[in-house]
This record gives structure tokens, sequence and C-alpha cells, in this order.
């Protein structure tokens, strides 16, 4: 009798353990349609920044009241930050819309924009390559997937004391980021115009973010190319002109933050 | 007869006639006659050359060669030298940037003009052929042949691999040798690799990479691009 009981506990475990395994299986298999990545990197030893944290925060609580999958990280040292962006985009490669924020430091040399980690120092050209995360690969490692969109979103142009005149020796490492054509269905989003510098802003999140998240909020239903024009529309006019969004934009159907249920975006009022 | 008559009526011409020499000449012309208008010819002819060489200046010829010298150098001092009276402006602006830079290079370095001049004018010649060589350099784009020229799309049937971050190089070598394939571009910092498959069935070599375990992504191309 014992034993019958140990045989069928063990066949219910069993069976319920199976279950269990398909049914993480089918979530594993389904995975989400839209996804975002979102990284805030302020801890700079050299050049602190008080809001990318807060940037983030904001914009993935308007992403997942989107229905965005949201994955955020703060304060990514040199690995961290290029394992993270590298599973990123393995791991996304099923999804519809794929989506990358970053907030924090930034820089451009010969063509190419890099992201800088926390932690790191940058006193010469190699430097660049060697300790950031390069920018222009991740948006075309992006794009070479064959399914879906991409939406890359840039608040990085901040002031860097290395931009400082005095103590520049790196030539070829300029402020900003550099123009980054955006390849085929993708979107790519600057806080500023290229080789120009964005506001961290006075209040706790940057004047982009700010416009940006009101925007998600607002008109989430907008054309991606009509939704960045209203954010841009209202950082100009914060701003009084003196730093403009750039947006570059290559994509071959319609794309918004929040279709409808047929799918389809909305019309700008 | 002759000889003594010749030497007398030069001497007549010249007006040194003694007076023997006198009364020889007047008993000789009272025979001969004839011999009176060679006489007044040497007369005439002495006269001539006293006019000529009176028009000579009295200075010898090394005196006179001297003297135009020290004159001559005179005159170029006095060109060398600064105007005793000049105007406000001319004081103030001194020698000419040329003419330092020409008197420099005498005194340090003991070059005439003509010498200087030469000198800049062979350097405006070797800087005119050197300009001609880079921009002729410019023309080839040497660029070009330092980087390879092969087209820096890779083509053919390609794969896109991303092997995983513990998969030793011999293994991932092993890999690419069991499908024929190779390495063409990447990784960048993604870690996405290129590879070419040489010959053979592609999609079935992309499955045989990906039953190998050695990968977390394995896509193909197509049939080249």
């Amino acid at each position: 009798m014992r034993v019958a009981r140990l045989l069928a506990g063990f066949v219910v475990r069993t069976f319920a353990g199976c279950a269990m395994a398909v049914v993480a299986v089918a979530a594993g298999a389904q995975a989400p349609s839209r996804v975002a990545l979102l990284i805030g990197n302020a801890a700079y030893p050299d050049a602190p920044l008080r809001n990318p944290l807060n940037d983030v925060r904001e914009v993935a609580a308007s992403l997942r009241a989107l229905g965005f999958s949201v994955t955020a990280h703060e304060n990514l040292k040199l690995g961290e930050m290029r394992e993270t962006l590298r599973k990123f985009v393995l791991g996304s490669r099923s999804a519809d819309v794929r989506l990358v924020y970053y907030a924090g430091h930034g820089l451009q040399m010969r063509g190419h924009s890099y992201l800088l980690p926390v932690g790191v120092r940058i006193e010469s050209e190699t430097d660049v390559l060697e300790r950031t995360a390069d920018a222009t690969e991740l948006v075309e490692q992006l794009s070479a997937i064959e399914k879906g969109a991409n939406v890359v979103i840039i608040d990085a142009c901040r002031v860097h004391p290395m931009f400082s005149t005095r103590t520049r020796k790196m030539w070829a490492v300029k402020r900003g980021l550099s123009g980054l054509a955006a390849p085929s269905g993708t979107v790519v989003a600057f806080s500023t115009r290229p080789g120009q510098v964005a506001r961290d802003g006075d209040g706790d999140i940057s004047v982009y973010t700010r416009h940006l998240t009101r925007s998600l909020r607002q008109a989430p239903e907008l054309p991606v190319e009509v939704f960045f024009k209203r954010v841009r529309a209202g950082v100009v006019a914060e701003t009084g002109s003196k730093q403009v969004p750039w947006e570059s934009s290559d994509l071959s159907g319609e794309l918004c933050f929040r279709p409808d249920a047929k799918g389809q975006c909305g019309r700008a009022p | 007869m002759n000889m003594q008559f010749d030497e007398i009526s030069r001497k007549a011409a010249a007006g040194t006639l003694s007076d023997e020499e006198r009364e020889w000449l007047a008993n000789h012309l009272r025979e001969h006659p004839e011999r009176r208008a060679d006489l007044e010819w040497d007369a005439a002819l002495g006269a001539r050359l006293e006019e000529k060489i009176a028009a000579l200046p009295a200075m010898p010829g090394w005196e006179r060669t001297e003297r135009a010298l020290q004159a001559e150098q005179a005159a170029s001092e006095a060109q060398a030298a600064p105007p005793a009276v000049s105007t406000k402006r001319a004081a103030k602006r001194g020698p000419g940037l040329l003419d330092r830079l020409s008197d420099w290079f005498a005194s340090s370095l003991g070059f005439a003009f003509d010498a200087q001049m030469a000198a800049v004018a062979l350097v405006l010649v070797q800087a005119g052929l050197i300009g001609v060589l880079a921009w002729q350099y410019e023309a080839r784009d040497d660029s070009a042949i330092r980087a390879g020229t092969a087209d820096p799309t890779p083509r053919g049937p390609l794969l896109r691999v991303s092997f995983r971050q513990d998969v030793r190089e011999s293994e991932l070598r092993r890999a690419l040798a069991d499908i024929g394939g190779e390495i063409v571009g990447g990784p960048g910092q993604i870690g996405v690799y290129m590879v070419r498959v040489r010959e053979g069935d592609l999609r079935a070599a992309a499955q045989r990479l990906r039953a190998g375990g050695t990968t977390e992504l394995v896509e193909v191309l197509g049939n080249g691009r």
C-alpha cells in the first residue's frame, strides 16, 4: 500500500513536473513580440550625471504601460554593457519590435558612435575602441535581423570633461554622436543633432526624455516618424532651439508604440 | 740729303729749329723750291696734332682711372647710406623684410644677392615638383591599394554565426572545418561572425553547425548578396 502511494505520488509529481515544463517551454517559445532594453549610466567617477537613472525608470514605466517587455540596467561597467547588448541582439531575434534606449555619456570617433560605460577612463583613441560600447555596430547588428523592426533611442550627447579644450589630446574623438543613418527596418533617434551636446536638464529627468515619455503617454498610436517629430517640437520649444533632436528612419512599413486592435497606427490630430 | 730734309722739316713744323738748321733749310729751299710744299704739309700736320693733344685731358691715364674709381665708390656709398633727411613714415619703415633677409644671408652665410636669388628659385622649383608629385599621389589613391582592393562586403553563400562564449578556439576551428566554412567578417563587440561556406548546401551546413552545440546563433544570409 505504501509502495502504491509512493508510486502514485511519483506519477503525480512527474506528471505535474512535465506539465509545468510544457507550460514553460510554451511560454518560452512564445517570445514577447515587443522587447525593450534600457540602459542608464550615471555614476561616472569624473563626470557624474544626475538624470540617466531617473530617465531609464521613467521610460521603463512608459513602455511597460504600452505592453513592452522591458529589461532595464543601471550603471553598467564595460563587460556588463557589452554582454547585455550582445545578449539582447542574439535573444530578441524573434521579436516584432526591438527597442534600445540609452541615457548616459557618449562620444564619436571617425564616424562611429560609442556609448560610455561607467568605471572607464578614456585617455586615447585606442581607449575608445577598447573601453566603450559601439553604438554603430549595435544598430547594424539589429538591422541585420530579418524579422521585425528596431527603434534605437540615444540620449547620450551630454557634456563630458574630456572635451575640455585644455585637456584635449584625442583629435579624432569628438563630442556628441555621429550622424547614424538608420539601416533597413530601423529608426534611430538622438536627443540632439549629430556633434551637438544635449542637456541633462535642471529637473529630475532630461529634457529629451521628459518629452519622449510625455509623447509615449499621450500619443503612442502615432507612426514613429510623426511621434518623434512631436518629441522634437517639444524639446525645441523648451530649449529655445538650443537642443534639436535628430532622427533617421528607414522603415518600409508602419510602426507605432501602440497600434490599434487591427495593428494599425493612428493619425496625427 | 732727303733724310736730313725730313728731319729738319719736322723740327721746322714743331718750331724747334736751330739757327744753323734754319740757314741750311733756307739754302736747300732755294736750291730745291719743289720741296717747299712738303715743308708746308709738315707744318700743317704739326698744327693739327697740337690741336688734338690740347683737346685731350691733362691727366695721365692711371691718374684718370683712379679718380673715376673714387668717384664711383663715393656714389655707391651715398646710395647705400640712409637718407639724412627723410619723411617720418620712411624712417619708421626702415629696410624691408626682403632687404633684411638678404643682408642676413649676406652677412651670416656670405651669399651674394645673385646666389640668394638662385637659391630661392631652386627652392621654388623643388616646391613645385613636390606639389605635382603630391597631386599625382592623391590622384592615384594608394589608400585603396593599402586597404586591399577587394570589396569589403563579403560575398558568396554566407552564414551569420555567434559562437558560445565558452567555446575554445580549437572547437571553433573544428566546427568551421566540419562545414567547409571560413570566417570572412566579424566579430565585433556583439560577437557575430560572417562565415562563408565554400561548397555544398548552405542550409545543411547551418543545420550541422547548430547541431554541433558550439553556437548561439546560426542564420542563413541567402545564396550570396
